[in-house]
């Protein structure tokens, strides 16, 4: 009777102890002064054509031999790129890509435009990047998927946006993954996220593991928003990674794997907790990841701006009473902003997602813009965008 | 007798250490009015991920489908 008792008591210890709850304390919470002040000095109205919508899922600033700086923005629906003169918002041209025959691009879920003969487009449902032309030929196609049946363990997947952009950096194209699901603790070194495509050579590479202390120990972060990771380029070349629940940055070269860490956190960030259910064990509710995002401070982009000197991280804050009810994009968004060694000069709070898509946010010599939901604009007539820029307080 | 005791209040202490730990589990992550079938209302409006007889993705709460670990696939990641 007493084996049995202490059978079943010791079963009840082991299985309430066996998911770990992983936890990121944000030392400088409330000890940080603000010195700059974040403002909208200017606005931007790009007008749209009756097949476009306001947030494309992907834009990139390009500027061509002529010296014209374009907007340039992807329209899914009809699987084209659209190129407009950034300064006074005209349209210039589009770029349609054919979703069958030889030169099928099926969908396009981010590109990088090196040249008008170079344009990488990433082909999201076969998990590949397309090397193609003005003209809509195919050149060239790198699988960037595995050919186990488990290669989604051990090869990274891509969720790109206007702030998790497609890059070049010496000669080599840098895809910025992550792994959409949490990652067992035996795997935490060895899943690189960064996929680096070297043009000499055609080659493939990975780089850059997600930091150990917070997403290692079998740490539930178990859906891509948890998982996906923001780069930008530092003065000096270096990758600057913001994960969201860290509230370090991670600077490393673009080919290694060792990084430093440095505090880029907000003010007003609380600790941030990994989801309390053994993922080794049982699938997690999905009613759990959702209000569990929701109600944690979580980091997203990090963006470097040249012209100012600064950099602008991204943190969207908790609703502490969240339910499945609330929205994703009711979630406050605020913007830290931080000097070249990443000294903190400030933060702002300036709404939710439902009002700001920030996933369209770019810095231009102008400031940073962020893409602005004008309520008043029903037809979808224009894409509004405010841009930012810090002042002394 | 005395080790008896000591047994059986050991015993005790592990017993409350498990029911606090449990207890502080379920105030972190209470259940809060979870009712699924909102959850999908809530995200309907951008549904991405598309459910055919060949899914090999999970889907995740923004509704895109990533190729799943080998099991429980919800989503088909060639079609959302």
């Amino acid at each position: 009777m007493y084996k049995l008792f202490y059978l079943l008591l010791f079963s009840t210890t082991f299985i309430s102890c066996s998911n770990s709850i992983v936890s990121s304390k944000n030392e400088q919470a409330g000890r940080l002064q603000s010195k700059y002040n974040l403002i909208v000095n200017s606005e931007k109205k790009i007008l749209l054509d009756d097949y476009t919508a306001p947030k494309s899922p992907y834009m990139q600033i390009y500027q061509d031999t002529s010296g014209i700086k374009m907007l340039t923005l992807l329209n899914p629906y009809n699987n084209s790129i659209y190129f407009y003169n950034y300064t006074n918002g005209e349209f210039i041209k589009k770029i349609h890509y054919n979703k069958e025959g030889a030169n099928a691009v099926l969908s396009i879920a981010g590109y990088y435009i090196k040249n008008t003969d170079s344009i990488f487009l990433y082909n999201r449902p076969l998990v590949e990047l397309v090397l193609a032309d003005y003209k809509g030929q195919v050149k060239q196609r790198f699988s960037l998927k595995g050919s186990e049946p488990d290669w989604a363990l051990f090869y990274p997947q891509y969720a790109f946006s206007t702030v998790c952009p497609i890059f070049e950096k010496d000669n080599h194209i840098i895809l910025t993954g992550l792994c959409p699901f949490s990652i067992k603790e035996s795997s935490i070194d060895k899943f690189l996220f960064t996929t680096c495509i070297n043009l000499d050579n055609n080659q493939i590479k990975h780089y850059h593991s997600y930091p150990a202390q917070i997403y290692g120990k079998n740490a539930n972060w178990e859906d891509p928003l948890f998982m996906q990771v923001y780069p930008t380029i530092s003065s000096t070349g270096k990758i600057v990674h913001s994960f969201t629940a860290s509230h370090e940055i991670y600077i490393s070269n673009w080919n290694s794997n060792v990084s430093q860490s440095l505090y880029g956190g907000s003010n007003v960030a609380r600790t941030i907790y990994s989801i309390d259910w053994d993922f080794l064990s049982e699938r997690t509710p999905r009613e759990l990841i959702y209000t569990h995002y929701l109600q944690q401070d979580l980091y997203s982009a990090i963006l470097y701006d040249p012209w100012r000197k600064i950099y602008y991280r991204f943190m969207q804050q908790g609703i502490k009473n969240a339910t499945t009810r609330t929205q994703l994009n009711e979630k406050p968004l605020i913007i830290i902003f931080m000097d070249e060694q990443f000294e903190y000069l400030g933060e702002k709070l300036i709404g939710t997602a439902e009002e700001w898509n920030w996933t369209n946010s770019f810095v231009t010599e102008e400031g940073l813009n962020i893409e602005y939901i004008d309520p008043k604009d029903i037809e979808e007539t224009y894409m509004n965008f405010k841009i930012f820029t810090i002042k002394q307080i | 007798m005395k080790a008896k005791a000591l047994k059986l209040f050991g015993a005790a202490a592990i017993f409350a250490v498990a029911l606090v730990v449990n207890a502080s589990v379920n105030t972190e992550n209470g259940s809060q009015d979870v009712n699924l079938a909102d959850l999908a209302n809530a995200t309907e409006a951008n549904a991405e991920c598309v459910s055919t007889s060949f899914n090999n993705g999970s889907c995740g709460i923004s509704n895109n489908c990533f190729w799943g670990r080998g099991e429980n696939y919800d989503c088909d990641t060639t079609r959302g």
